[in-house]
């Protein structure tokens, strides 16, 4: 059992300099004068042992933010309230893929050590309404992520964490990682993939049971706006880069056509509830910001029955210089019933993606997932 | 080590030593973007380096001292462009308060004190934490200034580290009674 530690009265003031101090280095918030300060103190054994304590606490933070309303955490005594998938998934990944890396694709790892790109998205008019729409215009620059609203008029923050997760996959397959602490990366010949499933994969529960196998994706909770009385969360579920693959695309020879089925549990709320499957061809137009070229949308009203799971189909044709494909579901509840949508559980299950190639009067159907 | 051996073994010390290493790096590079970048590259090497093993050394010790050569590594890449410890203090924070025990007790710690946090320090949290929001973007999306969301941070983390020693001891108490 490891020990707490406590200290006597006239180190505590200089512990709490530690604190603040590591809090502002934490934060990229500290003035060089302070940081020499810090490098002092950490000189003294029993300052140096409050910044480890600081760190570990730090880095548990971040690294078990997983969980999407609040941090839970791998408890060995009591059941786990959350399938903490973080570590295996690492190793996992890590070891079955890269040693393919390093055999197969030398060319990878040096990317690996050489790229430095950073996402941003820039804000483009996505008419999310047509099923394929073909390029947009971008008017402003800055983090945005409208090509992930299926309805702009909806509150944004329903979908600043599609955006945040979106952004978050792009950067992980150009920077070319191996692993992810927030999706888990698989690396194909001829394209790779940050997924969100596996680590949003919950098992039956509340009286709702997986299509299939045995985890369904859940929904994190929705957005409730009261005054609109619309409650809403959209999520990126899959990211996949196409860079390889991009010569073949163009003049309708490629298209994607994905499906999954939606399901909503027994709950207070006992209205429908609005499932979309979105997907999105985006390009890498320039070093740090992307485009979205097309996009399609497909929308059902699930049944109040949690036996029941309604699909849903979305198809996409890629434009020429398509690099990124990215899938998102959203799920939206209106009128009083939104009001207590916090309440309420939202399952997929069975998403499929298929990329279909025509070259030289040959289809050719590359299985995503 | 043979080559049947890796996938097991090898990948169940690698997984197991995830949390530590992390922890670790950070604290020689307090910088999460850097810190998960030279976690990337230690696992990478760590996988090259797999055949030089001795199954009966100790995995933690070798992975960590990987670790620190890749953050001098990154320490030299970027010497004129950020903060960094000097080599003193890089020797001298040692790899004893990360073993999987005590982070094992402080998850569990750091899991109540969390959800204790007052709701206005829970929300900070969340964006800081969850959706990996800098100072700047926290400040813009609840309209503070840059030095109330810095404060607020910092009463966040000195919080939950008392409340962490408090309910570190408390289960010290369980232990021992």
């Amino acid at each position: 059992m490891p020990v707490s530690h406590t200290y006597p009265m006239s180190e505590e003031i200089s512990l709490e300099e530690v604190d603040l101090l590591t809090s502002q280095v934490l934060d990229e918030a500290i003035s060089s004068d302070d940081f020499a300060r810090l490098e002092t103190l950490l000189l003294n054994p029993v300052y140096r042992r409050r910044y480890l304590d600081l760190m570990l606490q730090e880095s548990l933070l971040h690294w078990e933010e997983s969980k999407p309303e609040s941090l839970t955490f791998e408890d060995p005594i009591k059941p786990r309230l959350f399938p903490f998938p973080i570590i295996s998934a690492v190793a996992a990944i890590f070891v079955a893929v890269g040693g393919m890396i390093f055999i197969k694709f030398p060319d990878i790892l040096e990317d690996f050590y050489l790229s430095e790109k950073e996402v941003t998205f820039h804000k483009s008019s996505v008419d999310s309404d047509k099923p394929i729409n073909p390029q947009t215009h971008f008017s402003a620059s800055g983090v945005d992520a409208t090509f992930l609203l299926s309805n702009p008029s909806a509150s944004a923050s329903a979908y600043e964490t599609a955006e945040f997760q979106a952004k978050h996959g792009i950067e992980a397959l150009l920077k070319n990682r191996t692993f992810d602490n927030k999706g888990h990366i698989s690396l194909h010949p001829k394209f790779s993939t940050w997924s969100r499933l596996e680590k949003c994969g919950v098992p039956s529960e509340n009286g709702v049971l997986p299509l299939s196998g045995s985890d369904m994706f859940k929904f994190s909770q929705m957005v409730i706006d009261v005054d609109s009385q619309i409650a809403e969360i959209a999520e990126t579920i899959q990211v996949v880069d196409l860079r390889n693959l991009q010569d073949s695309f163009g003049e309708g020879s490629a298209t994607v056509d994905a499906a999954v089925l939606f399901n909503q549990a027994h709950g207070v709320a006992n209205d429908s509830t609005e499932f979309t499957l979105s997907i999105h061809a985006l390009s890498c137009s320039t070093e740090n910001t992307h485009e979205s070229l097309a996009s399609s949308k497909s929308t059902i009203l699930s049944d109040l029955s949690p036996q029941s799971w309604e699909e849903v189909k979305s198809e996409i044709v890629l434009p020429e210089k398509t690099d990124f494909l990215v899938l998102a579901f959203s799920a939206k509840k209106i009128g009083p019933d939104a009001l207590i949508a916090d309440a309420s559980h939202h399952y997929a299950d069975n998403l499929n993606i298929n990329l279909s190639l025509q070259s030289s009067g040959v289809r050719t159907v590359i299985e995503i997932l | 080590m043979t080559k049947e051996k890796f996938p097991v073994e090898y990948s169940r010390n690698l997984t197991s030593i995830q949390r530590s290493l992390y922890a670790y790096i950070l604290s020689l590079l307090p910088n999460r973007t850097d810190a998960e970048d030279v976690l990337q590259e230690t696992n990478l090497i760590l996988c090259q380096k797999a055949s030089e093993y001795d199954p009966a050394g100790h995995f933690q010790g070798w992975a960590f001292k990987i670790a620190r050569f890749q953050v001098m590594k990154q320490i030299t890449k970027n010497k004129r462009s950020k903060l960094h410890f000097n080599n003193d203090i890089v020797e001298n924070l040692t790899t004893d308060d990360f073993d999987p025990e005590r982070i094992r007790i402080t998850q569990k710690a750091l899991q109540y004190c969390y959800e204790i946090l007052p709701e206005h320090m829970r929300t900070v949290a969340k964006m800081r934490f969850r959706e990996e929001m800098n100072l700047k973007e926290i400040s813009v999306k609840i309209k503070r200034p840059l030095g109330s969301i810095s404060a607020t941070l910092h009463r966040i983390r000195s919080n939950l580290s008392k409340c962490v020693q408090n309910k570190m001891l408390a289960y010290k108490r369980e232990a021992e009674y």
